[in-house]
């Protein structure tokens, strides 16, 4: 198991992606599946930082762990920002994204992204820290 | 990996260079000079993406806040030659149904 902690502040998403990528490289993801992990990762540290951290001014870190079993990778999230389930945020429709660019106001669609480019999605809130653990099936061989 | 973003006036047109990886702080400081950009060519924005290495939904924001804000309604927004996961973003939020994609302009 390997360990990140830092600020959560947007400076360090770049950090954060770094981690990501490296780890889940060395796991044996590669190419579309590595960077839509990492994209999975990026938009829910920038919530966490946006809407958990800055909007309620109350600072704090988000530690991430990338984790390998036989058959998947997955990275956890840790805050300690208030309560927030992203998957019980209001997603975009289909709908909604192909409504003339003029015409669209997309709230919501960095958890979409997220969501869409994971096989594994879970949320749980434990000790006054929202957890969420991000995971990919790796490919046969890794 | 840093990001940048420069943009020159052509003709008809501005054409706007976007480097690197343009995630939720990227994106917040290159608006204001996007918008500048945009300005001078309210009608036709060409975006060049090919060094683009990665794009978050702050970048998929940042594009539609200039097509809708800063352009005419009218106006022509044109992506050039994104990287296959960055089009692979675009694709899935849409984007791709309301602006064009080429591989070359």
């Amino acid at each position: 198991m390997k360990l990140l902690t830092v600020p959560g502040i947007l400076e360090n998403l770049g950090a954060i992606r770094q981690f990501v990528n490296q780890t889940g490289r060395e796991a044996g993801l590669s190419g579309q599946a590595l960077y839509d992990l990492v994209l999975a990762v990026d938009e829910l540290a920038a919530n966490t930082v946006l809407y958990g951290y800055e909007q309620n001014r109350q600072p704090g870190n988000i530690v991430v762990t990338a984790k390998t079993s036989k058959t998947e990778f997955t990275v956890t999230l840790e805050d300690t920002a208030p309560a927030f389930d992203p998957g019980k945020h209001n997603l975009p429709q289909d709908a909604d994204l192909i409504q003339p660019m003029e015409e669209r106001n997309i709230g919501g669609l960095g958890i979409y992204l997220a969501v869409k480019g994971v096989d594994g999605f879970k949320y749980q809130r434990i000790d006054q820290k929202n957890i969420v653990k991000l995971s990919k099936k790796l490919p046969p061989g890794s | 990996m840093g990001f940048n973003l420069s943009y020159e006036l052509d003709t008809d047109l501005v054409k706007v260079v976007l480097r690197g990886e343009l995630d939720g702080q990227t994106a917040i400081k290159s608006q204001k000079t996007f918008e500048e950009a945009a300005k001078l060519k309210p009608d036709k924005v060409v975006v060049y993406m090919k060094d683009l290495n990665y794009m978050s939904s702050a970048g998929i924001r940042l594009l539609l806040y200039i097509k809708q804000r800063v352009m005419s309604k009218s106006s022509q927004m044109i992506l050039v030659a994104p990287q296959a996961t960055v089009l692979n973003t675009l694709t899935m939020s849409g984007v791709t149904q309301a602006v064009h994609v080429v591989d070359a302009y």
